[in-house]
């Protein structure tokens, strides 16, 4: 169509051109039948001989009749064309009408991001050698520790968030780290991006509890949370509904859960044995102080309740013990150990608060970031040093905080230190039944971290992590520190 | 309150349309002070609509332990019994029921026999049993009271070292005696066996013995405890105690009990815990926990 359009108005454009050019030539050379008026005025204005004046005439009458003619041919031409165009335009197919401009559709919305973490690590108490059971306790290893897909859809009073991580920490795993689908309210008028003041989130859910559970590992530099944040919430996600949202400086989440983490080596990971629901929630601020200098902070309570498995009944077996060390089977030696009945499962409660503290300078430098937060549990050690009230008698109480510091140096690298302690058995208050644990179990970390961001979304770091703890056993029997220091080298990439 | 009402109201409609309750209905009955074998579980009192009471009521014994093996309950009902009922008289939140036998023509009447066990959570000493028959329309008999004494799985003996955890791990007790020998499962005595490996009667003097080895191998045993068991006076001495994880068995942390009975009375108990990474076959020391002077 617009082929044509483009034909019609070059041809009529020429057409026009023509007609204006023969108006022109009209006026600029008047004809001998333009009226006497015409031949007097030139005649009167020449000045030359009669017999010059007639051959001057002639040739300028030929050149003009040449003219003419030039033109007669050309218009004849126009004319020719004029002719055929309307009959190549019935021969020419109709071309098909432009198609609208599409709408929006679903996919639109859709922001999909994604990124890696491979790394290299090196454990000082890493042996070739297979633990009882069969897993290797070899570490020194290649790891994918965090391979995320994130895809996000925002809309004005809705948002769905899908991420996916796959890793190789115990074996190639793959599986749902965040579902989330969320009703929000951004305030009048306000775009898509903007925080909500209210947000009512529901699904597998990263909780509000401190500073650490709810940051993405891809923006953390230092490679994982704390020791007690770990043992808290061995695993971020949670399944749930929260309510979370950003009013001025304040920050605010409160969630009721299951109650039970991912990745919990004992419990039952994103399930529920119990019908209690865990309530957590962080009220926080953040705020520019002035312009060099930004301020967080929040405090976190956590009340829940926890499930002791009890055990399956068994049947009757026999038993050899021998009494007289002979090494041979006597009669008086077999017993029989009879048939048990299951044991109960019951539940107890876990409690935790926490406070946290982040202050952001910006130095000539580059920026400098303090860190902080203190975390107090009871009965919540749920992924290192498993709060087992039932069988100790009495409620376990845990103490943790970690201090740190991260320093750019320009743009390209920073530097940081963390200080991190752990006490599984703080016991902060009082005993209860008189009953006393051993000996403390306290683990302490000093992680210095040196990290480089090289072009194209690519981050290298290097983490050394000194452990003092108890976790090993002397040769008399005794709580020793175990030689399990580690140093990791991550590679990360971003989309 | 206005706005309190919808929800209240759709709070009310789920309750009505879920029952507000445990979708077993009564339950599972396995929390229970006993546990019947194939009987169903009803919560609440044993009913007495005044009916026919058992005509007999027997027990191979009058004791058992609490999460020990099955005991039998036998006797015999009037031919209008459809079922025996079965409940602890001070202990327990329900009752279970279990149908009669065929009707002996001969001499009228049903026998009826079930088998029973206390479990764990059973309260210990003196807990008499009530039984009682129903008929088809569901009405109950008056009970009868059958005597039992619930006894704990603790070992008789002079003093008794125990080592009490509740999982799937294979933990053992090890003891070293004051001559300096290591009891073990391999080595079960405290004292030396004489050379002819002949124990002599009554026992080796001052010598304890290990009484199992439990979940060896990770084979679940269901008692999850060893114990020491010295039945006279031991040895005079220091028995140094440690607790060794042999394979964790799949489980990432084990807590542990280790407890003193002395002449059947507790006193002594520290809890401890080992982890996953502390499993080692065997080949390494156990966790210290305590030293005891006889």
């Amino acid at each position: 169509m617009k082929f044509v359009k483009n034909v019609w108005s070059k041809s009529l454009g020429a057409v026009g051109a023509l007609l204006l050019l023969s108006q022109r030539a009209t006026a600029a050379e008047p004809l001998p039948a333009a009226g006497p008026s015409a031949a007097t005025a030139e005649a009167a204005s020449t000045t030359s001989t009669p017999a010059a004046e007639s051959e001057a005439q002639r040739t300028e009458n030929r050149a003009r009749d040449a003219r003419l003619k030039a033109l007669e041919e050309q218009l004849a031409q126009v004319n020719q064309r004029l002719d055929v165009e309307p009959k190549s335009r019935a021969a020419t197919p109709a071309t098909p009408k432009a198609e609208p401009t599409p709408g929006p559709r679903w996919y639109d919305s859709i922001k999909l991001s994604g990124y890696a973490q491979v790394q290299l690590e090196f454990h000082q108490d890493s042996e070739d050698q297979l633990a009882p059971g069969g897993q290797p306790l070899n570490q020194n290893r290649f790891l994918l520790r965090r391979g995320r897909l994130m895809a996000v859809s925002k809309h004005r009073y809705a948002e769905f968030l899908l991420e996916l991580d796959g890793n190789t920490v115990k074996g190639p795993t793959f599986g749902v780290q965040r579902a989330e689908v969320s009703a929000v309210y951004r305030g009048p008028e306000a775009a898509s991006d903007k925080a909500p003041l209210i947000a009512l989130t529901a699904g597998v859910l990263l909780p509000q509890f401190g500073r650490q559970l709810p940051e993405s590992p891809r923006l953390r530099p230092f490679l994982e949370r704390s020791v007690a944040s770990r043992a808290f919430f061995p695993s971020e996600p949670d399944l749930g509904l929260q309510l979370s949202g950003k009013l001025g400086f304040f920050e605010y989440g409160v969630a009721v859960l299951n109650g039970e983490p991912a990745g919990q080596p004992a419990g039952f990971p994103l399930r529920d044995p119990n019908a209690a629901k865990d309530i957590l929630g962080r009220l926080g601020v953040a705020a520019d102080v002035s312009s060099v200098v930004k301020a967080a902070g929040g405090v976190s309570l956590l009340n829940g309740t926890s499930t002791f498995r009890g055990t399956d009944g068994t049947k009757a077996v026999l038993n050899w013990t021998d009494l007289n060390e002979d090494g041979q089977i006597s009669q008086v030696e077999l017993s029989a150990t009879p048939g048990s009945s299951p044991s109960k499962s019951s539940n107890f409660k876990h409690w935790a608060i926490a406070a946290d503290a982040d202050v952001v300078l910006k130095t000539g430098l580059g920026q400098t970031e303090l860190q902080g937060e203190l975390m107090l549990g009871n009965n919540m050690d749920r992924g290192l040093i498993i709060s087992d009230p039932v069988t100790s008698g009495h409620d376990d109480r845990q103490l943790g905080y970690y201090a740190e510091i991260l320093q750019d140096i320009t743009r390209h690298a920073l530097v940081g230190f963390r200080y991190d302690y752990y006490d599984p058995r703080a016991d902060v208050f009082t005993n209860k039944n008189g009953k006393v644990v051993p000996t403390k179990a306290t683990i302490k970390t000093m992680s210095p971290l040196v990290g480089v961001r090289l072009p194209d979304r690519v981050k290298l770091f290097a983490q050394w992590d000194i452990v003092r703890d108890h976790l090993a056993i002397d040769a008399r029997g005794v709580p020793a520190d175990r030689k399990n220091n580690v140093v990791t080298f991550r590679l990360q990439g971003e989309l | 309150m206005s706005s309190a009402a919808p929800a209240i109201a759709c709070l009310a409609s789920a309750c009505l349309a879920l029952g507000c309750g445990s979708s077993y209905g009564d339950g599972t009955g396995t929390t229970e002070p006993i546990v019947v074998v194939g009987a169903t579980f009803n919560s609440g009192a044993l009913p007495n609509d005044g009916g026919a009471a058992l005509p007999l009521t027997t027990s191979m014994s009058g004791s058992a332990f609490a999460g020990g093996p099955d005991k039998t309950l036998a006797g015999r009902a009037t031919l209008s019994a459809y079922a025996v009922a079965l409940r602890l008289k001070n202990a327990g939140s329900g009752y279970w029921v279990v149908p009669v036998g065929l009707p002996d023509l001969v001499d009228p009447g049903i026998d009826w026999s079930l088998k029973f066990r206390f479990t764990r959570e059973s309260p210990l000493g003196d807990q008499p049993l009530l039984a009682a028959q129903s008929d088809g329309k569901g009405r109950f008999g008056r009970p009868t009271e059958v005597p039992f004494t619930v006894k704990s799985l603790v070992p008789d003996g002079k003093k008794v070292i125990s080592l009490v955890w509740h999982n799937h791990a294979d933990l053992d007790l090890q003891v070293q005696s004051p001559d300096g020998k290591l009891t073990s499962a391999k080595r079960p005595n405290t004292s030396d066996v004489p050379k002819d490996h002949k124990i002599p009667a009554g026992g080796i003097e001052g010598s304890g013995t290990l009484d199992r080895d439990s979940n060896a191998r990770c084979v679940f045993d269901g008692l999850m405890r060893e114990d020491i068991v010295f039945t006279g006076d031991p040895a005079p001495g220091d028995y140094l105690v440690w607790v060794d994880l042999f394979d964790n068995c799949g489980e990432p942390a084990t807590a542990f009990s280790l407890e003193l009975h002395e002449d059947g009375v507790e006193t002594f108990q520290r809890v401890g815990q080992l982890l996953d990474i502390n499993a080692d076959n065997g080949t390494g020391p156990g966790l210290f926990m305590n030293t005891f002077s006889f």
